[in-house]
């Protein structure tokens, strides 16, 4: 270990100015969180209803939808993720691999805004015709949620997929194992960390995005009771309220759900984190 | 064949089928419809193309103003995130004790899982405390916009940056250093060109997140019909942000067509963003692998 | 004699790198056959040629035959006539100069491949095991940690863990590639004797990267040298005590 080199004072101070903002951002989110805790008294913003005429501010629902529509497109997209990843090592038709691999590549410089403006003139009136409803809803999102969060998760688990397969390949093979019940029996085992990173990953993510559930969701303040019904997120909820107008309780509301929002992504940052850790450490 | 085989190759064939399937249709899609939007008039309507351009004349009927617009952000954004970013890396990588790098790491790791609308949310909590304090008449502007989306794209450019000087062989570093190399002078001189590509190739990347970016821009000052962008403290209008309000408040299927050219820009945009920092990340894997394979 | 594998003006390349060049030579069953050269001289190309793993890296190609005998009857290991892939590397078992557990379990090191490859489950996997276990002399070594990850063992006991394994699946040839070269005095000296206690049963090719070794454990020495075989002789045939220097020079 060579001792800390002495740097030069402008990236020292560079670096200290980096840190500085970054904590400024946090203290100033949730600051306004905790006055918003502490001013709504009264105004019920754990509330189950959101009704700004009647004075009720509740973010529950937006709560609840974040969280359910978050996690039922992480289960669609994650199994695909998975699928991915394996069809990528398959070795069975490289070419088709390298397909893949590029489509993925390309769908992570897509613009969120380019999949709900197409989901908005295809699977919604697909939907719509289908299944009835406005086609604006739970389901709709979810899907186009799912499918825009695959490309980041598999390649997190193609990354870890790929070290594994090097590592063990040549000793399955040796073994007389297929490349399958290679992927399958050995690799896939020992990539548990990865597959639970990949997840808390694309949980963040899927809880994070603001322009799928906006344009696709429905944005109804209230708790589905099925997939077809309209929900609104606690994103969609920032960028709706915030392009009306500030009253107090609405305000409020904002700043809330920014907390919550900020405390989710730091949860899962730190997870993600750890569990990267302890897997570089074993 | 056993069952838990079966299970994951049925999963893996649907999987890769489902997601190009869905991507071609998608790209067909866009294509189909945006494709005869690609016109002269796309960009600027019916308004003389040189006063468009320069904003003495008003489009009413192009997306040149979202263009302008997003092209302004992208060149406002990387002037404030460059410097900052690249530096903070090349402290990381370099200069950095272990606990510095453990606590300046967390705080990179923790500010690049933000979800972009809660970054739009700082800059408007900023400019409403600004407003109490220090600037009674601030408001949401392209300023404030390029601030947030800057703070937003500044996590991947460190870590591009870091991961491409930590990637250069050890040799390299060592080299210099027995050549009698100051560690600044190695820094200059030797790593950082060495590295310049991977760390281009990162800038390129957070260039397409910029662009792309809707969510932070919606609660910093972008607009429906601001025009051209008339100045740093103004409201702007930006591509992204087009595509978003049309798709919701299209009036006629003149404007619908428009909103996707706007996309099919957008997208060649970030594709070629994309291409370009994959060209330059490959150019550097070959430099150091090319000898041997 | 009896061959166990012949090859027939073999040439093996990478890309278009000639690493063995037309190589004739026939190994004999129920023995040990060293296989000495310097690095690059191609040992370790011929040894995974005979169960076909250089097939798992991209750019290989081979001209020639070369066949192994397996239940009595001469095949060759590429082309048509062919076994598959699978049952050849299990009938031609394959131990590493790293030792290279899978990470897992020491008792699924040995029931997975017993289960995907030869077809044995259950409570008769786990007689072949404690058999395969007492074979390598490890048994009481691993029996009261059958659980615990095969990564825990030492490099010996897991260079015995993995001719175990080998030697689980029953195979009639086996080919081992610097077996002790990853480690210590007292450990290579184990499998050292384990290698001679096999051959009554087994058909044994192995790259040395010790001629002295290869002169303690081996029947035949093989010398290749640039992708050519320089010498096959017995071991009787190899010169003592101060005749060796030049000997070696002229076949390495």
């Amino acid at each position: 270990m060579p001792p800390p080199r002495r740097s030069q004072l402008w990236i020292r101070s560079l670096a200290l100015g980096v840190g500085g903002v970054l904590a400024s951002v946090f203290a100033f989110i949730m600051f306004s969180a905790l006055e918003a805790l502490a001013r709504g008294r009264g105004l019920s913003l754990f509330g189950n209803l959101w009704s700004p005429g009647a004075g009720q501010f509740g973010i529950m629902p937006m709560i609840a939808a974040s969280l359910l529509l978050s996690l039922s497109a992480l289960a669609l997209g994650w199994t695909v993720s998975l699928g991915c990843c394996c069809a990528l090592h398959l070795r069975t038709c490289p070419r088709l691999s390298k397909l893949l691999m590029g489509i993925l590549r390309f769908m992570t410089a897509m613009p969120t805004v380019v999949y709900g403006f197409a989901a908005v003139f295809l699977l919604v009136p697909l939907i719509r015709s289908a299944l009835g409803g406005s086609g604006f809803c739970w389901f709709t999102a979810g899907v186009v949620l799912a499918l825009q969060g695959v490309p980041t998760m598999t390649l997190v688990m193609d990354g870890a997929m790929a070290s594994l397969e090097k590592e063990t390949g040549i000793t399955s093979a040796a073994l007389g194992f297929t490349p399958l019940q290679h992927l399958v029996w050995v690799v896939l085992p020992s990539m548990k960390p990865w597959l639970f990173s990949a997840a808390v990953l694309g949980f963040g993510r899927a809880m994070g995005d603001t322009l799928i559930p906006t344009m696709l969701a429905g944005n109804a303040p209230q708790f589905p009771a099925s997939p077809l019904d309209s929900v609104r997120t606690l994103t969609a909820h920032i960028s709706l309220v915030l392009s009306s107008d500030m009253g107090g309780g609405e305000h409020l509301s904002l700043m809330l759900s920014g907390g919550i929002l900020l405390t989710i992504s730091l949860l899962v940052s730190l997870t993600v984190r750890y569990i990267s850790f302890r897997g570089r450490r074993r | 064949m056993r069952c838990r085989e079966r299970v994951i190759l049925v999963v893996s064939l649907v999987s890769g089928f489902l997601v190009c399937v869905s991507v071609f249709i998608l790209m067909a899609f866009l294509l189909r419809r945006g494709l005869p939007a690609l016109r002269g008039d796309l960009l600027f309507g019916n308004t003389p193309v040189m006063e468009a351009i320069l904003g003495l004349k008003p489009v009413w009927d192009g997306i040149w103003p979202a263009m302008a617009g997003t092209l302004g952000l992208l060149i406002l954004t990387m002037s404030f995130a460059i410097i900052p970013g690249v530096g903070c890396g090349i402290f990381l990588a370099c200069y950095a004790t272990p606990r510095q790098k453990e606590g300046l790491g967390l705080a990179v790791d923790l500010l690049a899982g933000i979800p972009s609308i809660v970054m739009g949310l700082f800059g408007f909590i900023l400019i409403l405390f600004l407003r109490r304090t220090f600037l009674p008449r601030g408001t949401t502007c392209m300023l404030l916009a390029s601030f947030c989306l800057a703070l937003l794209v500044l996590p991947s450019l460190i870590a591009s940056t870091v991961s491409s000087l930590e990637g250069l062989p050890e040799e390299l570093s060592l080299t210099a250093e027995a050549l009698g190399f100051s560690q600044g002078q190695a820094l200059r001189h030797v790593l950082l060109p060495a590295a310049g590509n991977g760390i281009l190739s990162g800038i390129m990347l957070a260039m397409g997140r910029t662009a792309e970016d809707t969510a932070v821009i919606m609660l910093t000052g972008v607009v429906a019909n601001a025009g051209f962008p008339a100045g740093l403290l103004s409201k702007f209008e930006a591509l992204p942000f087009f595509v978003y309000y049309t798709a919701a408040q299209y009036a006629d299927q003149q404007e619908l067509t428009r909103g996707f050219g706007a996309i099919l820009v957008l997208l060649l945009l970030s594709g070629g963003l994309l291409l370009g920092s994959w060209y330059l990340q490959r150019k550097l894997e070959l430099r150091w692998r090319g000898e041997r394979g | 004699m009896i061959p166990c594998a012949v090859a027939e003006k073999f040439s093996a390349f990478f890309g278009s790198r000639p690493v063995l060049s037309e190589i004739s030579l026939s190994f004999s069953e129920k023995s040990v056959t060293a296989l000495l050269g310097r690095s690059g001289s191609g040992k370790t190309t011929l040894l995974r040629s005979l169960n076909g793993l250089n097939d798992h890296f991209a750019g290989f190609r081979s001209t020639g035959d070369l066949s192994v005998r397996l239940g009595g009857i001469l095949r060759p290991v590429r082309g048509p006539d062919a076994l598959p892939a699978s049952e050849l590397r299990r009938r031609v078992g394959m131990v590493f100069q790293n030792p290279n557990p899978l990470p897992l379990s020491i008792r699924r090191n040995m029931t997975l491949p017993l289960s995907l490859v030869a077809g044995t489950e259950g409570e008769e996997a786990e007689g072949v095991m404690r058999e395969a276990f007492v074979k390598v002399g490890l048994w009481p070594e691993v029996s009261h940690r059958l659980d615990r990850p095969a990564a825990e063992l030492s490099g010996g006991q897991q260079q015995r863990l993995c001719l175990a394994r080998a030697v689980a699946l029953k195979p009639e040839i086996l080919l081992l590639d610097e077996p002790t070269a990853s480690l210590d005095y007292l450990a290579a000296a184990g499998v050292e004797e384990l290698i001679l206690s096999l051959k009554e049963q087994y058909s044994i090719i192995m790259v040395s990267h010790s001629f002295a070794q290869a002169r303690r454990v081996a029947d035949t020495l093989v010398f290749l040298s640039d992708g050519r075989v320089s010498a096959a002789l017995p071991v009787s045939d190899v010169p003592l005590g101060a005749d060796i220097g030049p000997f070696l020079e002229r076949y390495l």
